[in-house]
């Protein structure tokens, strides 16, 4: 095992667990927190005879911020570490709702409770939300929003999930949400429409026994929770805790800490300093500070162990401008701007990629040591970027949370050829889709053949009973494309179109297109894409009840249409997928700041963009006023969203140079990639920090 | 900042503001942008501004926003500012945006909504409208003449009802609307009413056509204003922090502002706020249906606390044109034979500069004034035009000139005929410029060859389109891939597309099975130069084809990036593959042939599209010395040209109230010629009032609506004329019919300039 280098006197004094059994630990990113705990951790393991661990629970709110973890618990031998536990709370609750689920029958909460439980995802949740949503749409409901019917249902899903991980009755969505209302009373009347929705989804799940992420939170706290069969089972698997980022977690993951941190032999609480970036996900860093009272000692980091005191010195300027000289040696150290105006986004992203050539290039910097953000990565910008540095040699990866299923090339394909072997569903493919569909599938067969074996581009709609017959090979068609083709096509035609769609993908996957002389044959990543496809429609399944529909092919279907109408929007990708080492790395900004990974130089583009700082502004939720902080009865007006901004603006700046060693490159466009002018307050921020350094520089 | 000499005294007269209301009446070409950029500049650097503090610019149109933007910045970056800060330029529709997305859930948006452009607006219209005429077909039926035989008549519905009832339903919603009528109100007022049918079909399509906005996320540019009236309606501390960071509103075009855009401006500006107006009520001209009125601005004026500055003089035109601007007014004044229409225009005159003024007028030079009161057919005029035209390219050959037109089609047909006689022309300030359409016809001219790899003609003409900045010389040749300095650049892509487009198979070129794709143009002398055009070409196509699977918004990227662009194409590029990628989302059914066919449509002007200007400060004339730029008036407002020729000024494109005049509202096949959009727009204006408890005091009469068109096509007349420097020409045709007349003001223009000839 390595050794964990330990700095300071404070982080040996977090490290020492039983000296300090219960202790709160909290500081800005950077500043050794982690670092400390996994001592501590290590401390743990190595304190029991035969260095095998107590019983430990080491949690973090979500999978990203448990990779220092992990990998310290990679090191060790095998064995060591069997009953060291690293978990999300979110991931608990769903193990535990479901063994537990026979506690439920008792609690006469759901309809017919001796019926299995069906758990949703938020794919399947839209679903169903959809089917309720849909009738109030054709009745005239929700007409004073303009919203697409799939963004309508996820915001009426996040109401419910903010109810239960906030603790407040989900009956009481509506009327929270209107007494904050500051707008045009006639607009108010659409809060009535979000209870009744949210009302009839409800009760939807305990009439079916379904079970959504807020329900499963909500059986949790109130009926496993507060059950002496399920806390005498609970409490007692683990006898250490080191709770991480808590900051990031939603109150009811506090509540049950503080109520269950007694009962641990040891425990430490950490908290980030200017973050809670999760405040979309409820998210409430007000609510982790209770841990300091409730622990016995208090600990407090304040030193950056990653950034340049030039970086630190530009943190402490920004954010007091008024009180402060920026000193222009710093910002040359530590700031780079273009050396023009851009004014097209396209020029931006140019003068990026010869920046990032000219670092990697020229100063040798190794690509892992860079990253890119923006506050959203749009399909362009990722496109553009990858090929750009690809051409000068340079590796990208891209981290973005997710990417629509139905825009994924595998899974396109996939749907494509689960639609031609399907005539029951009905449903035709678009000429152009069969034809690249069929290149991507079969090795070698390229574009131009993959037309002429469908025989003509005229020919707008392909059914299963128009794909063309190649009965020999041809003198544009190799005897062994036709072959393959043949082959793939009475594949198709000889399924049993009841077969689940699932099997269907992996049977077409495995006894075809993974096979030599077809497209995906040793393509890791397409297996990975149809084993995400495959698991996406074994939860839509899953979640559905049997007598919605007559046949598997129906299902089949039903599952195409949700997919292709975005009430399946996301392909989410694993979250300790691992970076490639050689790479640059582009993310969004809160994503990179949920990596808790330092890198030496940083990209931040878009500077202009309000997205930045600014909340997903949605009409039917808000994640403030939902909020255990919100007073019941204030409105939310242009200043509370104005305090809000300005600090979002500090954590999410701060944060950023606390994760930065060496220098921040800051990119705007007058144009955004939508060709609008932005004036963000970030730039405001920079433009102001320039001017100020310009006039002391003239007046020194 | 040093004293501008440049300026004349009523110039400086503006620039002695420091705060408050102030409203300044400008004639043409008195130089309202010039001095409004310099009173922006001023306050930039005198006024006590924090940093989050800005001067708010607003004007009409992207380009006058961008005229703005650049004088402003270039004056600040004489003053060794940077540019781009302590102000900001807008159009009326930008700022709304800006507004909105502060609190966009106000008025149930989210964040990240769509705009939809005015094509995708009529394309939902025409579905609605397609339902509306099935379930209404006696009703809309019986709305046509009876003069027609029964066959004529069901051809008349098929062909001409839809474009009838889309305008009406158009215009009724811009109303609707601009009135901040609510869906729920007008269900409430048409449930009871016994009143015109039409209303209660367009309140259909009006549901629909909102239902199918909210559906997409999207609002149009109607929605935009009223929405942003709302959001500061509804939030005060909005309000409060938009006053604070605006602490100067400067008002340019004012004259265009309707009622509801004028009050968002009052509730930016605040009670004591700083607000200056520029405008000119002569020039009150609209492209489309608006609810904006002239009075407006003249009322603002007129208030108790406004401080007032005329800007009567102008230096733009030579003497005898300014004489024939205020001869214009002074007729219309005192002697239109309609007296209802003597408020077209009214005084300040022009007044000429004094002889030392810094931007004095051009000489009268004999004979810079025509006008052909002989009348031409449609055929006549333009060779007659064109002849003109070259006349005075021959004798100027630096020179700006402008023809100008009432409507598009007719400054379509302008173009050609001067094309097909040689004459370099621009169509820059056209329904989409030229270069945008350029762009959305190279790309899709190359997506078609993707779509469709089988086809060798769309390959080889994909292969030109490729190499095209080989054979263009404003193009930077030398960006990234292949260059050629090879004289004849042109005939050899040409040749080698030939090659191209004769292939039998084209897989034998971009996928030989076992043989070098060479061996497709056996027999073929290929040049060196021939072969490694094909070689850089073919690789390029095939990275194309393995993309094919992507969305056609990405693979329009993947295209871009092998092309050889400028930046402001590229930045075009980007903005469509962004429509693209929005018109995909909003219409999922659509195949990629239907999101293709929409590129076609913009590459040949079926389809409008929002762009940036195609140089990057704005349409600047000064830049098409040599070219003839062809526009229609609306077009051209705010702009000047040493030459400028008013064309078609018969008594179709101007009535004045003549018998025989025609008037667009009035359709030639509904009964009674009634006028269906005046009536519908009477109709609205009555229920509202009737609804808010109040007696409609007019009666509806055909006339009022006759009238407002004369006025307006009299403050056209005048704009055009005065976008003249050195000579004017104006001349009208037959029409179709060849039965139409000149233009009464171009009678009166006539006899008048021939009367002062005589008394000189």
């Amino acid at each position: 095992m390595e050794p964990i280098f330990i700095a300071d006197p404070n982080q040996e004094a977090i490290a020492d667990f039983e000296q300090n059994n219960s202790v709160f630990l909290k500081g800005p990113a950077s500043t050794g927190k982690t670092t400390a705990a996994i001592r501590r951790l290590s401390n743990i393991i190595s304190s029991n005879p035969g260095g095998i661990s107590e019983p430990t629970l080491v949690l973090v709110p979500q999978r990203s911020l448990a990779a220092p973890y992990l990998n310290f618990l990679n090191q060790l031998r095998t064995g060591a570490t069997d009953q060291v536990s690293v978990q999300t709370m979110s991931s608990l609750v769903r193990r535990m709702v479901d063994l537990f689920w026979p506690l439920m029958v008792n609690a006469s909460i759901f309809k017919h409770p001796f019926e299995k439980p069906r758990f949703l995802t938020l794919e399947t949740s839209q679903y169903y939300m959809a089917q309720i949503v849909s009738p109030m749409l054709d009745q005239g409901k929700f007409n004073t929003v303009s919203l697409p019917l799939y963004r309508l249902c996820s915001q009426l899903l996040d109401n419910l999930n903010k109810s239960s991980l906030v603790g407040f009755p989900y009956t009481e969505i509506g009327s929270r949400l209107s007494s904050a209302w500051i707008g045009d009373p006639v607009r108010q009347n659409v809060f009535f429409d979000v209870q009744e929705a949210v009302a009839k989804f409800r009760q939807l799940c305990l009439d079916g026994s379904l079970v959504d992420y807020s329900l499963q939170v909500e059986l949790f706290t109130k009926v496993l929770w507060t059950n002496p069969t399920f806390q005498k089972y609970f409490q007692n698997q683990y006898r250490h805790l080191i709770y991480d980022n808590s900051e990031e977690d939603p109150p009811y993951v506090h509540d049950c800490l503080l109520d269950w941190l007694p009962g641990f032999e040891s425990s430490l609480v950490i908290m980030d300093e200017k973050a809670g970036f999760r405040s979309f996900l409820g998210a409430d860093p007000t609510s982790a500070l209770r841990f300091a009272d409730s622990s016995a000692k208090q600990f407090e980091f304040h030193d950056s162990y990653v950034s340049s005191a030039a970086l630190i010195a530009l943190r402490e300027c920004l954010f007091n401008l008024q009180y402060c000289e920026p000193d222009p040696d710093v910002i040359r150290e530590t700031l780079v701007f273009p050396t023009d105006r851009i004014r097209f986004f396209p020029d931006l992203l140019e003068a990026l990629i010869a920046s990032v050539d000219k670092l990697v290039g020229k100063r040798g910097v190794d690509p892992s040591r860079i990253v890119v953000v923006s506050p959203f990565i749009s399909d362009s910008l990722q496109f553009s970027l990858e090929n750009g540095l690809a051409e000068r040699g340079i590796k990208i990866s891209i981290q973005n949370p997710s990417v629509p299923l139905a825009q994924n090339a595998v899974s396109k394909t996939l749907i494509t050829f689960a639609k031609l072997a399907h005539p029951s569903w009905q449903l035709t493919c678009d000429f152009h889709s069969v034809a690249s569909s069929l290149s991507l599938a079969i090795k070698d067969l390229d574009l131009i053949r993959a037309h002429v074996i469908l025989g003509g581009f005229e020919k707008e709609r392909i059914r299963i009973t128009t794909l063309g017959d190649i009965a020999e090979p041809n003198e544009r068609i190799p005897a062994n494309l036709a072959g393959q083709y043949f082959q793939l096509k009475h594949w198709l035609e000889d399924i049993d179109e009841d077969e689940p769609l699932d099997n269907f993908f992996s049977r077409l996957f495995g006894e075809l297109l993974s096979q030599p002389g077809y497209g995906f044959h040793s393509d890791t990543q397409a297996g990975t894409s149809t084993a995400i496809l495959m698991e996406s429609y074994r939860k839509f399944h899953q979640a559905l009840r049997p007598s919605q529909f007559s046949s598997q092919s129906e299902l089949g279907r039903a599952f195409v249409d949700a997919l292709e109408s975005g009430l399946i929007p996301g392909m989410y990708l694993s979250e300790w997928q691992p970076r490639d080492p050689d790479a640059v790395l582009l993310a969004p900004v809160t994503s990179f700041l949920m990596r808790n990974e330092p890198v030496d130089y940083q990209f931040w583009l878009n500077i202009g963009s309000k997205g930045w700082y600014e909340r997903l502004e949605q009409p039917l939720t808000h994640p403030i006023v939902l909020s255990r902080n919100w007073s019941i009865g204030r409105q939310w007006s242009a200043e509370e969203e104005q305090d809000y901004n300005l600090s979002n603006i500090e954590k999410v700046v701060s944060g950023l140079i606390a994760r930065c060693r060496e220098q921040i490159f800051v990119f705007s466009s007058v144009y955004n990639e939508s060709g609008i002018e932005e004036r963000g307050e970030l730039l405001t921020l920079f433009q102001n920090l320039l001017r100020k350094s310009r006039q002391v520089n003239h007046g020194s | 900042m040093a004293a501008d000499y440049s300026l004349r005294p009523s110039q400086k007269k503006v620039l002695e503001y420091q705060k408050g209301l102030m409203g300044i009446s400008a004639v043409p070409g008195s130089g309202k942008t010039f001095t409004l950029s310099h009173l922006a500049v001023k306050l930039i650097l005198s006024a006590s501004m924090e940093p989050e503090q800005e001067i708010l610019v607003v004007t009409f149109s992207n380009s006058a926003a961008d005229n703005f933007s650049t004088r402003i910045g270039e004056k600040l970056h004489a003053s060794g500012l940077l540019e781009g800060f302590g102000y900001r330029v807008r159009t009326l529709h930008g700022l709304a945006n800006d507004i909105i997305r502060e609190r966009p859930e106000l008025v149930g948006l989210s964040r990240d909504f769509n705009i939809i452009d005015e094509a995708e607006t009529n394309d939902i219209l025409k579905d609605l409208v397609a339902v509306a005429m099935e379930a209404h077909y006696d009703y809309l039926f019986n709305l046509i003449s009876e003069d027609f035989n029964e066959k004529k008549q069901a051809d008349i519905y098929r062909k001409e009802m839809p474009g009838l009832l889309q305008n009406l339903a158009t215009n009724w919603i811009k109303t609707v609307k601009d009135e901040q009528i609510s869906l729920v109100q007008l269900q409430d007022w048409l449930s009871d009413s016994h009143s015109n049918p039409l209303l209660n079909i367009c309140l259909e399509i009006y549901k629909g056509y909102q239902a199918a906005l909210n559906y997409r996320g999207a609002i149009d540019f109607d929605d935009l204003i009223r929405y942003a009236n709302e959001c500061l309606d509804s939030d005060v501390n909005l309000c409060n922090q938009l006053q604070r960071r605006w602490l100067y509103v400067l008002e340019d075009e004012a004259q265009d502002s309707s009622k509801l855009q004028q009050s968002i401006l009052e509730k930016i500006v605040g009670k004591n706020g700083n607000w200056v107006r520029v405008g000119d009520p002569n020039q009150a001209i609209y492209e489309s249906f608006t609810t904006a009125d002239p009075n407006l601005l003249k009322q603002f004026i007129a208030r108790e606390h406004v401080r007032s500055i005329d800007l009567p003089v102008s230096g733009r035109s030579a003497r005898s044109i300014i004489n024939l601007a205020n001869s214009m007014i002074e007729w219309v004044e005192s002697e239109h034979p309609n007296f209802s229409v003597r408020d077209a225009l009214s005084q300040p005159f022009i007044q000429p500069t004094s002889p030392h003024d810094p931007q004095a007028n051009p000489p009268s030079l004999p004979g810079n004034i025509e006008i052909a009161a002989e009348a031409m057919t449609a055929e006549q005029e333009l060779i007659f035009i064109t002849k003109r035209v070259k006349e005075w390219l021959e004798l100027n050959p630096e020179s700006t000139i402008a023809v100008l037109t009432f409507v598009n089609k007719r400054a379509s047909e302008i173009i050609n005929h001067l094309k097909a006689h040689k004459v370099p022309v621009s169509d820059a300030l056209m329904k989409v410029p030229e270069e945008t359409r350029n762009s959305a016809g190279a790309i899709s001219l190359i997506l078609k060859s993707v779509l469709d790899p089988t086809h060798a003609g769309h390959l080889g003409t994909s292969f030109e389109v490729f190499y095209r900045h080989l054979t263009e010389s404003d193009h930077d040749p030398v960006r990234k891939g292949f260059t050629t300095s090879d004289p004849g650049a042109k005939e050899v892509i040409k040749a080698t597309s030939s090659l191209i487009k004769a292939l039998k198979f084209t897989e034998v070129y971009l996928y030989p099975p076992d043989y070098e794709w060479k061996q497709a143009f056996n027999g073929e002398e290929l040049s060196d130069t021939q072969l490694e055009l094909l070689h850089t070409y073919r690789q390029a196509v095939v990275r194309w084809h393995r993309a094919a699977i992507l969305p056609l918004d990405q693979l329009i990227l993947v295209i871009a990036q092998d092309l050889v662009l400028q930046s402001s194409e590229i930045a075009l590029i980007h903005k469509l593959s962004g429509l693209i990628n929005t018109l995909s989302q909003n219409n999922p059914h659509w195949s990629v042939l239907d999101l293709l066919q929409q590129l076609i449509d913009i590459s040949k002007n079926d389809r409008a599209f929002g762009t940036f200007s195609p140089k990057n400060d704005g349409f600047n004339p000064e830049l098409y010395k040599g070219q003839v730029v062809i526009a229609t008036m609306h077009k051209s407002k705010g702009l000047e040209w040493d030459k400028v020729f008013l064309t078609s000024a018969n008594n179709y494109d101007y009535p004045s109230g003549d018998a025989g005049d025609v008037y667009t509202g009035e359709k030639w096949f509904i009964e009674g010629k009634r006028n269906l959009e005046a009536e519908l727009l009477y109709d609205l204006d009555a229920l509202k009032t009737e609804k808010n408890g109040g007696m409609m005091l007019r009666q509806y009469d055909k006339q009022t609506a006759r009238d407002d068109i004369v006025r307006d096509r009299l403050r056209l007349f005048y704009v055009g004329l005065t976008r003249a420097r050195k000579s004017l020409t104006i001349s009208w045709n037959t029409g179709r019919m060849k039965n139409l007349k000149a233009a009464l003001p171009v009678q009166i223009l006539n006899k008048r300039m021939i009367g002062d000839e005589r008394s000189t």
